[in-house]
């Protein structure tokens, strides 16, 4: 019985677990590609954010200098100088005094901290004239382009290396012109170009993998890095962000950066200084709280599921449980136990089922009795049905040895076979241990045999073949056969093998298209003729023959009489 | 399990089919390429080596042999064996491609390797001597390669060469060092570097601070090779720039490789010699490799008369680097 209640368990289990795992799974499918996008979009804002601030950051710097290089060459002094140093001979007092003015002014702003040097270009030559650092006066800066440029405007230049400094450097340069508009000089500073870096390696509270960065046009990273501390000016950049910023692309995207690590990131191309900005942080740390939202999902979901198993379970018991009882009682009961109890108490419905159930078991228990009381009583009467009949067998037998008459003998002995094998009939019934079940088989070869044990000539050679079907038939029909059988071996153990000393006698009895019986008795002796010479014409025998089969059993007779004589006997089975 | 066999067998089949029916591709020759350097192997050709260490050379199926000049090979020699294609490029001086461009030898500047000027002015450290000007009444040595632009300086500057004392060069001595001259004119990698080698400390006066800047190492083929080979022309060179670019990234494994061409070197000399040469090649306006020509302009008007008839624009061509970088933004 226990796969019963395993098969229960589990299709409940398996229904629990797929109608909470497959809701639970795409709620948290939802959730986790919601999440996953709020969390990206909310790194790649931050990432944009940083970009812009930094260029703007940038933007403010570049304008506080060009600010800066803009007070200083409209300057009222300044131009009166710069044009004094351009007319007057240098051994000229009012030019020594020019010049002396203009580089204490530029050393001036050098103290600021904006700017590492600062230096007046002649407009025509390029020839440096005066500078906060005098050993650069006379150089010449005709073919630089912030010379060229910073004759028409304010210009920054793109960042290159200086020979003469020894290190990377920007120049921010714009004209001196007179109050007519005319060109006098051209103002250049040296950028303090360390500020840059600092800009862009400011912290942005995104993580520690975050970083924001300047590549010139030529691949050429201009800042240093939190991977390359001092990578500026040393190392290419050829990661897929800068790449897009250099092709003139603004954008925030998943790419390889330089150490051709994932990452996300966001890129601008600054086009007044012909730079890319890059704002990236690595994959692994980006979408680290995608990986934390992701387990905590699979936590719940693994949760919830473990939960309504558990309960499911539990639940589960306390319908499978008495299930188990009721399926043990019905077991016990089929195998006679009628004292198995149930006994749940619960109020529920399985409660009333299983009380129903006891209810049952006591009524059943209590009709068993009676009928088996009945049954012992029905086999009393049969028992004493049949102590009867043998009392009037032997009443016969006592006024046939007072007989001398041997055809009253005979009349009497028929009389008391026949009614031996009505005795016959209860003595079995009530020796089985189903009184509605006859067992006809042992039944007609009892009678056959008793009949051949009282008749059976000794100097003969007769055999008696019983072939008996084990079928179902009323009491009537069994009595009905019974005495036909009594009335056929008898005359047949009598009368035909008188001149014949060697013979067969069989009884067939079997089951006829299934509705009907066929009862046939055979003997293979001298034959009907000599049956009616010895007992004559019309005798009781072949007379009750006819009337319990045709009457009794509503059955037909045929006899064959072509050796010996057969009796075939059908009729409808009764039970 | 018959099944699963069978599904086993029909993905090893495929899996030999895919591969058998792979096209295979043809692959052209490895072409092998002479190149003839300006001078002995050192750090100063580091790109070139590293090109060929790195693969960057093979994977343009090129195979170069770098061939350092013997001091027997004459500049008109090495261009003889470029013209007859025994090298095929040759790294020389870019005014000696103007002077033999001059007198019609058919050679063509693809890229330089210094984009600055190396020859400095050098003066003992903590010298007076700030600026050219101040050369007036001191004595100087110049180099002979050096003398063309020394004059155009002082002409620049208006200052008569008769006010300078001049001695007659010597390379090996240590005129500097001991007294003897106050001011000296050296190739800054070479021998302004073993000057500071022999523990001379220095100040530099660039001759590239006064728009003298001729260009030193040149690469150059024919235009026989720019004709008729222009793949073959353009892989080269971007195998060397990539080479340069990553020699300058990597100057510790650049000098390594150096010293592997030329064992005798001292390691922590090559080091200095990158680390000298590295703002003369890697400039951060342009791209390594690249040419300006406002400057090859110059260097006809300082090296050439005006009027010559010299056609700067086959002196050198922008078509490979512009090939390579695209054209500058």
């Amino acid at each position: 019985m226990k796969p019963l209640r395993k098969s229960l368990s589990l299709q409940l289990l398996t229904g629990l677990l797929f109608f909470s795992i497959v809701p639970q799974s795409i709620i948290g499918f939802i959730a986790y590609n919601s999440g996953r996008h709020s969390i990206i979009t909310n790194v790649q804002t931050h990432l944009e954010s940083a970009a812009k601030f930094k260029k703007q950051a940038m933007k403010k710097w570049a304008e506080h200098l060009q600010h800066s290089l803009s007070w200083i060459a409209n300057e009222q002094q300044v131009i009166s100088r710069t044009n004094v140093l351009t007319d007057a001979e240098v051994s000229k007092d009012s030019h020594k005094n020019a010049y002396q003015f203009l580089a204490t002014e530029f050393n001036r702003l050098v103290g600021l901290g904006h700017v590492s040097q600062v230096f007046l270009i002649d407009k025509i030559s390029g020839q440096i004239m005066v500078s906060s650092n005098s050993s650069w006066e006379g150089k010449f800066r005709s073919k630089e382009p912030f010379f060229i440029h910073g004759r028409e405007g304010f210009y920054i230049s793109d960042i290159f290396w200086s020979l003469s400094m020894g290190r990377p450097n920007m120049v921010i340069s714009g004209p001196v012109k007179d109050n007519q508009g005319n060109v006098l000089g051209v103002l250049a500073a040296h950028a303090n170009f360390d500020r840059l870096s600092e800009v862009m390696l400011e912290k942005i509270d995104l993580g520690k993998t975050t970083e924001t960065f300047l590549v010139n046009k030529s691949n050429l990273l201009i800042t240093n890095t939190v991977f390359a501390p001092n990578g500026a000016f040393k190392k290419w950049i050829f990661g897929e962000g800068a790449q897009r910023a250099i092709a003139g692309q603004s954008g925030v995207d998943l790419f390889l950066d330089y150490r051709n690590v994932p990452v996300l990131g966001a890129y601008l191309w600054l086009s007044d200084r012909k730079l890319a900005l890059i704002a990236k942080q690595d994959v692994s740390e980006a979408f680290d709280d995608i990986a934390s939202l992701k387990k905590k999902i699979i936590t719940v979901v693994v949760s919830v599921c473990l939960v309504i198993m558990l309960s499911g379970f539990l639940f589960m018991r306390r319908i499978t449980d008495p299930m188990q009882k009721l399926v043990e009682g019905v077991v016990a009961i089929g195998k006679g136990d009628l004292g198995y109890r149930v006994g749940i108490t619960r109020q529920d419905e399985i409660g009333v089922l299983s009380r129903a159930f006891d209810q049952m078991t006591n009524n059943l228990k209590a009709t068993t009795i009676s009928r088996d009381e009945k049954e012992v009583l029905l086999k009393e009467i049969h028992h004493r049905v049949k102590n009867n009949l043998q009392m009037i067998q032997s009443l016969l037998s006592l006024q046939i040895n007072q007989i001398e008459d041997k055809k009253l003998i005979n009349v009497l002995e028929n009389s008391k076979n026949r009614i031996s094998s009505i005795a016959m009939v209860h003595e079995t019934l009530y020796k089985s241990k189903d009184l509605a079940v006859i067992d006809v088989k042992s039944y007609f070869q009892e009678l056959a045999g008793y009949l051949y044990k009282s008749l059976h000539p000794s100097e003969s050679d007769i055999k008696l073949q019983c072939n008996i079907e084990q079928i179902s038939m009323n009491l009537d029909s069994v009595i009905a056969c019974g005495l036909i059988i009594n009335e056929l071996v008898t005359n047949a153990l009598k009368y035909a093998f008188i001149e014949k000393r060697a013979g067969q006698i069989t009884i067939d009895l079997y089951c006829f298209d299934k509705t009907d019986a066929m009862l046939i008795v055979a003997d293979d002796g001298v034959g009907m003729e000599h049956l009616k010479r010895h007992s004559g014409e019309g005798s009781l025998g072949i007379h009750l023959v006819h009337i319990l089969a045709e009457k009794q059993l509503e059955g037909s007779i045929n006899i064959n009489q072509e050796i010996g004589v057969t009796y075939q006997i059908r009729f409808p089975l009764k039970t | 399990m018959k099944i699963l066999s069978t599904i086993i067998i029909l993905l090893l089949l495929s899996i030999i089919l895919l591969f058998g029916c792979e096209r295979q591709e043809t692959k052209a020759p490895v072409i092998n390429v002479p190149v003839q350097l300006k001078w002995r192997h050192s750090a100063q050709f580091a790109g070139f080596y590293i090109a060929e260490k790195n693969g960057f050379y093979a994977a343009e199926n090129i195979s170069v042999s770098l061939k350092p000049r013997l001091p027997s090979l004459s500049n008109e020699k090495m261009t003889a064996e470029l013209i007859s294609e025994k090298t095929l490029f040759t790294i020389m001086g870019g005014d000696f491609v103007l002077a033999e461009r001059a007198k019609g030898t058919p050679i063509t500047a693809i890229a330089v390797v210094f984009q600055r000027n190396p020859y400095v002015y050098a003066t003992l450290k903590g010298s007076e001597i700030k600026r050219p000007r101040d050369f007036i009444g001191k004595r100087m040595m110049i180099p002979l390669d050096g003398e063309i632009q020394h004059a155009a300086l002082m002409k620049k500057l208006g200052i008569p060469l008769s006010e300078i004392e001049y001695q007659p060069h010597d390379r090996q001595a240590d005129f500097l060092k001991n007294g003897r001259i106050d001011v000296q004119m050296v190739y800054r990698p070479g021998a302004g570097l073993a000057l500071e080698e022999k523990g001379v400390e220095l100040d530099f006066i660039w001759l590239d601070d006064y728009d003298i800047r001729p260009y030193a190492d040149t690469i150059v083929t024919t235009g026989k090779m720019i004709r008729e080979k222009p793949a073959l022309v353009e892989g080269f060179l971007r195998a060397s720039l990539k080479g340069w670019r990553y020699a300058i990234e990597n100057p510790e494994e650049a000098v390594a490789v150096d010293l592997a061409y030329n064992p005798t070197l001292i390691r922590e000399q090559q080091m200095r010699m990158m680390q000298v040469q590295t703002p003369l090649i890697h400039t951060g306006g342009h791209p390594i490799g690249w040419m300006d020509p406002a400057v090859w302009r110059d260097m006809q008007k300082l090296f050439h008369k005006t009027d010559d008839t010299l056609a700067i624009s086959q002196v050198y061509t922008m078509n490979f680097l512009n090939r390579i970088y695209g054209q500058e933004k």
